[in-house]
C-alpha cells in the first residue's frame, strides 16, 4: 500500500530498488543448461587465473598446491560440460545418463596431465597420494581402465599408508564388479574389510553384499547388508568418501532398500514390517524399502506378506502417484492372501487414497467418477469376502472386525447402488459380533431404505431386538442408553401403526413404556404399563405390566396413583391370577402406609390438612384410615388439643372396628391426662377398656376412669367401679367408695353399693351411712354396728370403724333429741329422756375412748350437747296440773338440781374437749364447738353434697392443657388449672391436679396451700389444718398459706395460734376472697389490729 | 505503475485467447506460444506494479497455453498463485502452489513455494493432512534455506509421529531443536507434546518451562507452550501456575472460547468460584455466542452452588433447561436430530469437523471474491475451481456429521445429567452446611486501598476483547462453616 502512494519518480526509485513483497522481474531461466554454462565460465576465469599464478610462483613452496588446484579446476570444468551437454540431450528428451561430451573429456585429460606432472616434479608433495588417486579416478572416468589400475596399485604400493588405498581398492573392487569379476571384485573388497575400520567399510561391506548377491548367495547378502545398517553408528561424520560419486551414496538407505531385494528368499516367513523398522535409520528410507519390498513380494506372489508392506506403504503416502496402483494391489494381495485380519482398516486406507486423489479440482468429472467406482469396488469386495471368511466364525472380534468394514464402506460410498445389501450385511454383522446398540442403528439405517411393508417391518422388529439387548448391558453409555431407548419407542409406534396386528405388537407395547419409564417419565409409563396390563391381562406380560405400572408410580413417588391403579388392577378379574393380586394389594398397602407416612412426617405447614384430604377421599379404607389416623397424630403434634378430641372422636365414629381404636383410645386418654383434662381422660380410659378389655392394662385403665369419675361424683363411676371390684384389688376399692363419697355424689354410691357385692370394712360402713342419711336408724345401726369394731388400727377401716362408732352415737343422739315428752307422763318423760341420756353417753363412751382424736373430740361435744340439751328439756319440763304449789316448787327445785347436773356434765365435757382440742390441735366442727361454746349442729355431715365438675368449660384452662400437653410435668400450670378448678367448685378435680403436683414437686408449699382450701371446702378440716401447717413449714415466706393457716385456726377457734400466725405473717391479708384463700379468711380481720397485723400482700416473701 | 501508464495493455492482456481450455485446468497444447516470455515478462510486470488481478489474468492465460513439458508452465503457476494470494483467494493460490510442488519439474522452484506456502501453513490456511500427505511426507528437498528446510523437516517429523515412527520423528526433532530459529521453537513444542502422549509429563514439563523461560522463543510457540503447561499443571492439580499460564496465552480472540473454558473449569478446581463465574461472563460475549458450549451454565451452576448461592445455582439450572431443555428432548425423543440447523451447526463448528467448517467458509467468502478478478476466463475457472473444492468440502462434513451430531448430543446429555446432579445438590445443600474451607474471595472496589495496582469496573454488558479473562463476579459466599 505505502509503495502505491507515494509520487511517481519515488514509485520509480522503489520500483527500481524493488518493494520487499515485490517479485523478481525475471522468471527463472527457461534454458537449464544456462547456469551450467555460466558455473564453467566461472571455472575458467578459475583455471585462467590459476595458471597466471602458478607462472609467477615458480619455486614458491605452495606452487604444488597450485598445481593441485588447477587439475581439480579441468575436473570440476569437465563436469560442468558434462552436465550442459546432458541437459541438452535431455532437453531433446533422452533422459539417458550416457552422454558423449567431447570437451568434457579434453579437460579431464587435462587434468591429468597436470596430476602427472604434479606427481613428477614433486614427488615429495604432501597430497601426492590424493593427487595419484584423483588422477586414477579421472582414468575411470575416462574409461582407460587399464591406466586407471596400474595408477591405483602405484597408490597401493607407494603409499601403503595412505587413507586413499582404501578408496583405491574400492575402485578397483567396483570396476573388478563392473567387468563380472566377482572374485577379483571380493577380494578388493575384502582387502578392505580385512582392515581396521575406515571410511568406506560400509561402502565395501554393501558393494561386497551385491557380490553375494550376484553369486546367488542372498543369505551372505543379506548378512552383509545388515552388517551395514547395524555398524552405521561406527563410521564417523568426517569419514566421507572422496569421490563425489560415492559421497552422494547414502550407503545405509542402499543397503536397507536394496535388503529388500533378497528379503523374501532370505526370509519368507519373517514378518517384514518391524524387520525393517528395526534396520531402519529414517522413516524415508523405511518407505523407501517398503516400496522395494512390495515390488518383491509382488513378484514372488506373496500375497501375505505383500499386504503388510502395503499398509505400510498407504499410511504413509496415499496422496502419492501411484497410490491408486497401490490400493489395487492391496485388494488383489489381500484377496489372494486372504488376508482379512484387517478389513475396515483397509478400506480405511483405500478411501484415504482416493480422497486425496479427489481433493484435486482438476480431476475431470468422468475419471473421478471411475476413480470412485473403482474404489468402491475394491472395497464392496474386500469387505464381503471378508464377511464370508469369517461368516462361519462365531468370534465376535472377527465379526466385529466385518462389521468395522462394511461401517467404514457406507461412511464412503453412502450413495452407492450396493448400499441396502451392506447396510443389511452391517446390520447381521453387527448383530452377530454382539454390538447390539450398533446393530439397532444399522437396522434402523435397513428400514430406512427398505422397498416393501414386509422387510420394513422385519427391519424394525430387528432394530427393537437388538437395542433391547444393548440396554440391558449395564456399561452402555449415557448416549448409547438415550439412543437405544428413543429406538425403541419410535420405531416401536412405527410398527404399532403400520402393522397393528403384527405378534409382537404386546411385546412392543411393554417395551416402549419401559423406555419412557427409563427415560425417566415415570407417570406417562404407569400409564403404558396399565394400558397393556388391562389390554393382555390373561399374559405373562400383562402380569409383569401390572407390577411395572406400580413400580413406575413408585418411582414418579405418586402413592395415591398406587393406590388408584392398583385397585383397579386388583379389581380386574381378568388380570393374572390370585397370587398376583395378593403381590399387588402388598404393594398397594404398603404404598398408602408410605405416602400417609410420608405426608406426615413432612413438614409443610398443611400436612394436617393434607392427610385429612386423604382420608375424606379415601373414607372407609385403609388409606383412608391411616391417614386418619396420622391426622390424629399431627394434631396431637401441633399440640392443638380440641382439634385432636375432635379428629379421635370421629376417628372412632367412623372406623369402630379399627384395630387403630384402643391405640386412639389410649392417645386421647393420655393427652387428656397429660393436659390435665381429667373429664375426657376418664371417658376416653374407661372407652379404651371397653374397646379391649381384655389388655393387660385394662383394669389400671379402668381404675384409672373409676378413680377420675367417682372424684367428679358421676354416675358412670358405678358401674367403672362394679366392674373393677369384680377383677380389682379390694383395698383399691374401697379408695374408689372414698373417692366417691367425697364426691358427695351419694346416689351413685348407693348405686355401686347395691349393684355389688363387696363386703368390705369401708363399703359396709358406707352401707350404714347410706341407711343412716335416708334416716333409717335402724337399718343403720345393724350394719355399722357391724364396722364400729373393726380391728383396724390405721388405713381406711380403722377410718370407717371410728366414724361408724361416731354414727351409731349419733343414731342414740337423735333418739335422745327426737324424744316427745309425754304430756300427762313426767315421770315417764324424764326417765325417758334420762335413760336415753344415758344411751347416748354410753354410745359416745366407745367414740370418746378410741385413738381418733377427731372422732373422740365429737363424741365429747355430743355428749355436752346431750346434757346441756337435757338440762333444757328439764327445764322446760311442764308440771302437771293439779300440784299444789310446794309440790311444784319442791319438783321443780328437783329437776332444777338435776338440770344443773346436766349443765355441769355439759361443761365439763366442754372444758375437757376444748381441753384436749387444744393440746391436740384438733381442727374440727366438734373442735370449734369446744373451743368457742358453741353447740354443735345437730346432724354431723360427714361427706357433704358437694358437686363436682369436669371443667371443660373452662375457656382459661385450655391454654394451660396446651401447655400440660407438651409437658405434662409443668407444675405451676397444674397449679393454675387447680387454682382455676377451685375457683369454679370443682374440688374433686382440684383434688386430684393438685395430687400430681405434689407427686412431681413434693416440697412445693403452694401445693398444700391450695390443698388445704380444697379440703377446707371439702369439709376435711383437720386435713386441711395439715396441708396448711405443711405449707407454712415448706416456705415460712409463704404469706399466702399463712394466712389461710390463721384463717383455719382462728375459725376453728384455736384463735391463739391464728394470732400467732398473723403475727409471723407480719400483717393482715391485703385481700380476701380469692380462688387459693381459706373461705373464712376473713375473720383475720376482725381478729385485732395489732401493730404487727396491719394488712399487707399476701403474695409470697413480700 | 506500468499498467497505469500503459492502460492498453492490460485490456490487450485480458483480450488474448487462451490456449487450452481452463474449466479443469488441464493443458492439452503441445507446443509453447512463441511469446511466452514476453507474456511473462508482462505478467510479471503487472504485478511488479501492484497490478494484481491483470497479472493474474495474463499469466492464467500463460499458464494454460504452456505444454505441461515446458518448465516455464511451473513459474507460470508459481508467481500465478502468488498473485491469487494477493488478491485474497488464497486456496485457488494453494492449488497452484502445490501444483508446482507436486510436480517437482522445477528443482528451482521446489524451495521457493514451500517457502510461499510456509506462512499460509502458519496461518492454518493450508488442510495439513493434504500438505503432508501429498507433498511434504515422503519427498526429499535438496538446498532450501535454513527455516524452510526446518519447516519441511518439522513436517515431516510431525507425519512420522502421526504414523507411529515416533523414534524417527524424535531424531529429527532434536536435530531441529538445537536451533533457535522458529521450527527449532516448535520442534521442542512438539517433543513436549510427544513426551505427555508417552506419559511422559515430566519430560514433557520440563520442555515446555524452557521455552516458556526463554525470552527468545517466538510468540505464537511461546502460546502454544503455556496452554500446553497449563493443562498438565492443571492435570497434576497445581491450579494456581495453571492460572498464570492461561493467562499469558493470546489466541486469536475467535479461538480463545476453549481457553476460557479451561480457565473458569482450573478456578472451579481451586475453588475460585468468584473468578470461575468471571470467566463464564467473558464467554458470553457476542464472539461466543454460537459456541456449543454448555459447560458454561455447568460453571456457572457448579460455581455458585459452592458459594451456596442456592437460588442463583437454581437458576442457572433453570436456565440452561431453557436454553437446551427443547434440545435435550429432541435428543431423547430421536426427533429430528440431523435437520435441526442449530445441532449441525454446533456438529461442525464444536467438533473435530471445526477445520473442515472453517476451509467451508472460507472458500465460500473466497468464492464470493472471484467476480472481483475481472478476467471472464480466469473468474470461471476459479469458479469451477471453488465449486469443486466446496463439494468436496461438504461432503467431507456432512459424511462426518453423524458422528459429529453423536458427539454434540453426548456432551448435552452429559452436561444435562451434570446439572440435574447440582440442582439435586442444591437441595441437599441446602440441608448441610458448606465445605472445610472458603475459597478465594475477589476484594470488592471498595476495600481496596488508594494506590492499589488493581482496578475495578462495573461490567455494563459491554464486551471488550483485551478484558474478557478479567471478569470477575462478586458473589459473597454464603456457606456456613
Amino acid at each position: 500500500m505505502r509503495c502505491r502512494q507515494i509520487a511517481v519518480p519515488a514509485a520509480l526509485l522503489g520500483l527500481l530498488l524493488g518493494c520487499a513483497s515485490a517479485p523478481p522481474l525475471r522468471p527463472p531461466p527457461a534454458d537449464p543448461t544456462t547456469q551450467w554454462v555460466q558455473a564453467g565460465r566461472k571455472v575458467d576465469f578459475a583455471i585462467t587465473q590459476t595458471k597466471v599464478m602458478i607462472q609467477k610462483a615458480r619455486g614458491a613452496s605452495y606452487l604444488p598446491d597450485l598445481h593441485m588446484r588447477l587439475a581439480e579446476l579441468y575436473t570440476e570444468r569437465a563436469r560442468y560440460a558434462w552436465l550442459v551437454m546432458y541437459e541438452r540431450r535431455r532437453g531433446r528428451g533422452d533422459d539417458s545418463r550416457a552422454v558423449e561430451a567431447p570437451e568434457a573429456r579434453l579437460l579431464k585429460n587435462l587434468a591429468i596431465g597436470v596430476y602427472s606432472r604434479l606427481l613428477r616434479e614433486f614427488p615429495n608433495y604432501a597430497r601426492a597420494d590424493e593427487a595419484t588417486f584423483l588422477m586414477a579416478h579421472e582414468y575411470r572416468e575416462l574409461g582407460e581402465f587399464d591406466n586407471m589400475r596400474e595408477t591405483y596399485e602405484k597408490l597401493i604400493d607407494t603409499y601403503p599408508k595412505s587413507r586413499y588405498r582404501f578408496d583405491a581398492y574400492l575402485s578397483l573392487g567396483d570396476h573388478a564388479f563392473d567387468a563380472n569379476d566377482l572374485t577379483k571384485a571380493e577380494r578388493y573388497y575384502n582387502l578392505i574389510l580385512a582392515a581396521p575400520q575406515s571410511h568406506v567399510h560400509a561402502l565395501a561391506r554393501y558393494k561386497l553384499g551385491w557380490v553375494r548377491v550376484n553369486r546367488q548367495d542372498c543369505k551372505g547378502a543379506v548378512r552383509l547388508f545388515e552388517q551395514v545398517l547395524r555398524d552405521r553408528g561406527k563410521q564417523g561424520q568426517s569419514d566421507e568418501a572422496l569421490v563425489s560419486t560415492q559421497k552422494s551414496l547414502n550407503v545405509v538407505r542402499e543397503a536397507l532398500v536394496d535388503l529388500a531385494y533378497c528379503y523374501p528368499d532370505v526370509f519368507p516367513d519373517k514378518p517384514a514390517v518391524p524387520y525393517f523398522r528395526g534396520l531402519a535409520a529414517s522413516s524415508l528410507d523405511y518407505l523407501a524399502a517398503m516400496r522395494r519390498l512390495v515390488n518383491r513380494f509382488t513378484v514372488k506372489e506373496m500375497s501375505v506378506q505383500a499386504v503388510a508392506v502395503l499398509r505400510e506403504v498407504m499410511n504413509a503416502s496415499p496422496g502419492d502417484d501411484d497410490a491408486i496402483e497401490m490400493a489395487q494391489r492391496l485388494h488383489d494381495s489381500v484377496v489372494k492372501g486372504r488376508v482379512f485380519d484387517q478389513p475396515a482398516e483397509d478400506i480405511g486406507r483405500m478411501v484415504r487414497v482416493l480422497d486425496a486423489r479427489l481433493v484435486d479440482y482438476r480431476l475431470p468429472a468422468d475419471k473421478r467418477e471411475q476413480l470412485v467406482n473403482e474404489i468402491e469396488i475394491y472395497a464392496r469386495d474386500l469387505a464381503t469376502r471378508a464377511h464370508l471368511a469369517a461368516k462361519d466364525s462365531q468370534d465376535s472380534q472377527t465379526l466385529g472386525g466385518v462389521a468395522d468394514a462394511y461401517r467404514a464402506y457406507l461412511a464412503r460410498f453412502d450413495a452407492s447402488a450396493s448400499r441396502t445389501e451392506i447396510q443389511q450385511n452391517l446390520a447381521e454383522t453387527l448383530m452377530a459380533s454382539r454390538r447390539y446398540y450398533e446393530a439397532g442403528r444399522a437396522y434402523e439405517d435397513v428400514a430406512g431404505g427398505a422397498s416393501n411393508v414386509k422387510d420394513l417391518t422385519e427391519a424394525r422388529l430387528n432394530a427393537i431386538s437388538a437395542f433391547q439387548k444393548a440396554l440391558d448391558d449395564p456399561s452402555l453409555g449415557r448416549l448409547e442408553r438415550a439412543m437405544a431407548w428413543a429406538g425403541v419407542r419410535a420405531l416401536g409406534r412405527q410398527v404399532i401403526r403400520e402393522t397393528p396386528g403384527h405378534e409382537s405388537v404386546m411385546g412392543i407395547k411393554l417395551s416402549i413404556a419401559r423406555s419412557i419409564y427409563e427415560s425417566g417419565d415415570y407417570d406417562h409409563a404407569a400409564q403404558l404399563f396399565f394400558a397393556v396390563a388391562v389390554q393382555y391381562p390373561s399374559t405373562i406380560e400383562g402380569a409383569a405390566a401390572a407390577h411395572l405400572t406400580l413400580d413406575s408410580l413408585r418411582q414418579a413417588d405418586d402413592l395415591e396413583g398406587i393406590a388408584t391403579l392398583g385397585n383397579r388392577l386388583i379389581a380386574n378379574a381378568r388380570l393374572g391370577n390370585e397370587g398376583l393380586k395378593v403381590e399387588l394389594r402388598d404393594i398397594v398397602s404398603k404404598a398408602a402406609q408410605r405416602q400417609v407416612a410420608e405426608v406426615t412426617v413432612t413438614d409443610t405447614g398443611d400436612r394436617e390438612e393434607q392427610l385429612l384430604g386423604m382420608a375424606k377421599r379415601h373414607k372407609g379404607s385403609e388409606l383412608g384410615e391411616q391417614a386418619f389416623y396420622n391426622t390424629l397424630l399431627v394434631a396431637r403434634a401441633n399440640g392443638d388439643i380440641e382439634r385432636f378430641y375432635e379428629l379421635g372422636d370421629q376417628f372412632l365414629v367412623d372406623y369402630p372396628r379399627s384395630p387403630k381404636r384402643i391405640d386412639v383410645l389410649s392417645a386421647l386418654a393420655t393427652v387428656a391426662s397429660d393436659s390435665a383434662d381429667l373429664g375426657k381422660a376418664g371417658k376416653y380410659m374407661a372407652a379404651a377398656v371397653a374397646a379391649n378389655p381384655g389388655a393387660k392394662e385394662a383394669n389400671d385403665r379402668l381404675y384409672t376412669a373409676a378413680s377420675i369419675h367417682a372424684v367428679l361424683g358421676e354416675s358412670v363411676a358405678a358401674k367403672e367401679i362394679v366392674n373393677y371390684a369384680e377383677h380389682g384389688n379390694g383395698a383399691r376399692v374401697d379408695e374408689l367408695l372414698l373417692l366417691l363419697a367425697r364426691s358427695g355424689n351419694l346416689s351413685v354410691l348407693e348405686e355401686v353399693l347395691g349393684a355389688s357385692s363387696i363386703t368390705s370394712t369401708v363399703a359396709t360402713f358406707f352401707r350404714g351411712y347410706l341407711s343412716y342419711q335416708r334416716g333409717d336408724h335402724e337399718e343403720a345401726g345393724r350394719t355399722l354396728a357391724r364396722v364400729a369394731f373393726d380391728p383396724a388400727t390405721s388405713g381406711p377401716a380403722a377410718e370407717v370403724a371410728a366414724r361408724a362408732r361416731f354414727l351409731l352415737g349419733e343414731i342414740t343422739y337423735a333418739q335422745f333429741r327426737n324424744f316427745a315428752p309425754k304430756p300427762d307422763d313426767v315421770v315417764g318423760t324424764v326417765d325417758g329422756k334420762v335413760g336415753l341420756l344415758q344411751t347416748v353417753n354410753r354410745a359416745f363412751a366407745s367414740v370418746i375412748g378410741s385413738r381418733d382424736a377427731r372422732w373422740a373430740m365429737a363424741g365429747i361435744s355430743r355428749v355436752a350437747d346431750a346434757n346441756a340439751k337435757y338440762a333444757v328439756f328439764l327445764r322446760a319440763l311442764e308440771l302437771p296440773p293439779g300440784l299444789g304449789a310446794e309440790e311444784s316448787k319442791q319438783l321443780k327445785s328437783v329437776i332444777e338440781g338435776q338440770a344443773a347436773d346436766a349443765d355441769a356434765r355439759a361443761t365439763e365435757a366442754r372444758t375437757l374437749c376444748s381441753k384436749k382440742a387444744k393440746t391436740a390441735l384438733i381442727v374440727t366442727e366438734a373442735a370449734r364447738s369446744c373451743l368457742l361454746g358453741e353447740p354443735m349442729p345437730d346432724v354431723i355431715t360427714m361427706y357433704p353434697q358437694t358437686k363436682s365438675r369436669a371443667g371443660a368449660d373452662l375457656p382459661a384452662a385450655a391454654p394451660l392443657r396446651k401447655v400440660l400437653l407438651k409437658n405434662p410435668q409443668d407444675v405451676p400450670s397444674l397449679l393454675k388449672l387447680a387454682e382455676l378448678h377451685l375457683a369454679a367448685g370443682d374440688l374433686g378435680v382440684a383434688l386430684l391436679l393438685l395430687e400430681r403436683a405434689e407427686t412431681l414437686a413434693p416440697k412445693q408449699a403452694e401445693i398444700y396451700n391450695l390443698r388445704g382450701v380444697t379440703l377446707q371446702r371439702l369439709a376435711e378440716p383437720q386435713e386441711a389444718a395439715d396441708a396448711f401447717e405443711k405449707a407454712v413449714s415448706l416456705d415460712g415466706s409463704d404469706r399466702g398459706a399463712r394466712f389461710n393457716l390463721a384463717a383455719h385456726y382462728a375459725f376453728y377457734g384455736h384463735v391463739d395460734k391464728a394470732k400467732a400466725e398473723l403475727g409471723k405473717a407480719g400483717g393482715l391479708p391485703a385481700t380476701v376472697g380469692g380462688p387459693a384463700d381459706h373461705p373464712e379468711l376473713g375473720l383475720l380481720l376482725k381478729l385485732g389490729s395489732t401493730p404487727e397485723t396491719q394488712p399487707v400482700g399476701k403474695e409470697r416473701g413480700k | 505503475m506500468i499498467a497505469a501508464f500503459l492502460p492498453w495493455l492490460w485490456l490487450a492482456a485480458a483480450a488474448e485467447p487462451a490456449a487450452t481450455p481452463a474449466a479443469t485446468g488441464s493443458n492439452q497444447s503441445t507446443e509453447a506460444p512463441a511469446d511466452a516470455d514476453e507474456r511473462m515478462d508482462r505478467g510479471l510486470e503487472f504485478l511488479n506494479a501492484k497490478k494484481t488481478r491483470q497479472g493474474a489474468a495474463v499469466l492464467y492465460a500463460l499458464y494454460t497455453a504452456l505444454p505441461e513439458t515446458d518448465l516455464r508452465r511451473d513459474g507460470a503457476a508459481f508467481r500465478l498463485a502468488g498473485a491469487l494470494v494477493d488478491l485474497g483467494l488464497v486456496q485457488a493460490g494453494i492449488e497452484y502452489y502445490l501444483e508446482v510442488l507436486t510436480g517437482r519439474r522445477s528443482p528451482d522452484l521446489l524451495g521457493k513455494t514451500l517457502s510461499a506456502l510456509k506462512p499460509l501453513y502458519e496461518h492454518g490456511r493450508i488442510e495439513e493432512w493434504r500438505f503432508l500427505d501429498g507433498v511434504v511426507y515422503g519427498s526429499q528437498y535438496g538446498d532450501l534455506e535454513p527455516d524452510v528446510a526446518d519447516f519441511v523437516e518439522y513436517l515431516q517429523a510431525l507425519g512420522d509421529l502421526r504414523l507411529g515412527f515416533g523414534s524417527w520423528a524424535r531424531v529429527r526433532l532434536e536435530a531441529l531443536a538445537a536451533s533457535d530459529r522458529l521450527y527449532g521453537w516448535r520442534a521442542r513444542y512438539l517433543l513436549a507434546v510427544d513426551r505427555v502422549s508417552q506419559r511422559n509429563d515430566e519430560g514433557a514439563e520440563k520442555l515446555l518451562r524452557q521455552i516458556l523461560e526463554n525470552a527468545a522463543a517466538p510468540a505464537d510457540v511461546r502460546n502454544l507452550a503455556s496452554l500446553a503447561l497449563a493443562r498438565l499443571l492443571y492435570e497434576h492439580k497445581n491450579y494456581e501456575e495453571a492460572w498464570t499460564l492461561y493467562a499469558q496465552v493470546r489466541l486469536p480472540l475467535v479461538e480463545q472460547d476453549v481457553v476460557l473454558l479451561e480457565w473458569a473449569w482450573d478456578r472451579i478446581a481451586s475453588q475460585d468460584n468468584q473468578r470461575a463465574l468471571g470467566m463464564v461472563v467473558g464467554l458470553g460475549a457476542p464472539i461466543y455466542r454460537r459456541v456449543f458450549a454448555p459447560e458454561r451454565d455447568l460453571i456457572r451452576a457448579m460455581a455458585l452452588r459452592r458459594l451456596c448461592q442456592y437460588r442463583a445455582a437454581h437458576l442457572a439450572v433453570n436456565e440452561f433447561r431453557a436454553r437446551y431443555g427443547a434440545l435435550v428432548r429432541k435428543v431423547r425423543d430421536r426427533a429430528g436430530l440431523r435437520e435441526d440447523p442449530q445441532i449441525e451447526q454446533w456438529a461442525a463448528w464444536g467438533t473435530r469437523l471445526a477445520p473442515w467448517a472453517r476451509l467451508r467458509t472460507r472458500l465460500r467468502t473466497e468464492k464470493a471474491l472471484v467476480s472481483q478478478v475481472g478476467d471472464n476466463r480466469l473468474a470461471e475457472h476459479l469458479q469451477t475451481l471453488y465449486a469443486a473444492r466446496l463439494a468436496y468440502t461438504e461432503e467431507t462434513l456432512a459424511r462426518g456429521l453423524v458422528r459429529a451430531i453423536d458427539h454434540v448430543v453426548d456432551e448435552l446429555l452429559r452436561v444435562d445429567e451434570q446439572m440435574s446432579l447440582i440442582d439435586y445438590e442444591i437441595g441437599a445443600g441446602l440441608m448441610k452446611p458448606g465445605g472445610n474451607r472458603a475459597g478465594p474471595m475477589t476484594a470488592r472496589s471498595g476495600e481496596l486501598p488508594y494506590g492499589s495496582g488493581q482496578v475495578f469496573f462495573r461490567f455494563d454488558g459491554e464486551y471488550w476483547s483485551d478484558e474478557l479473562g478479567d471478569f470477575a463476579v462478586i458473589s459473597d459466599d454464603r456457606c456456613l462453616r
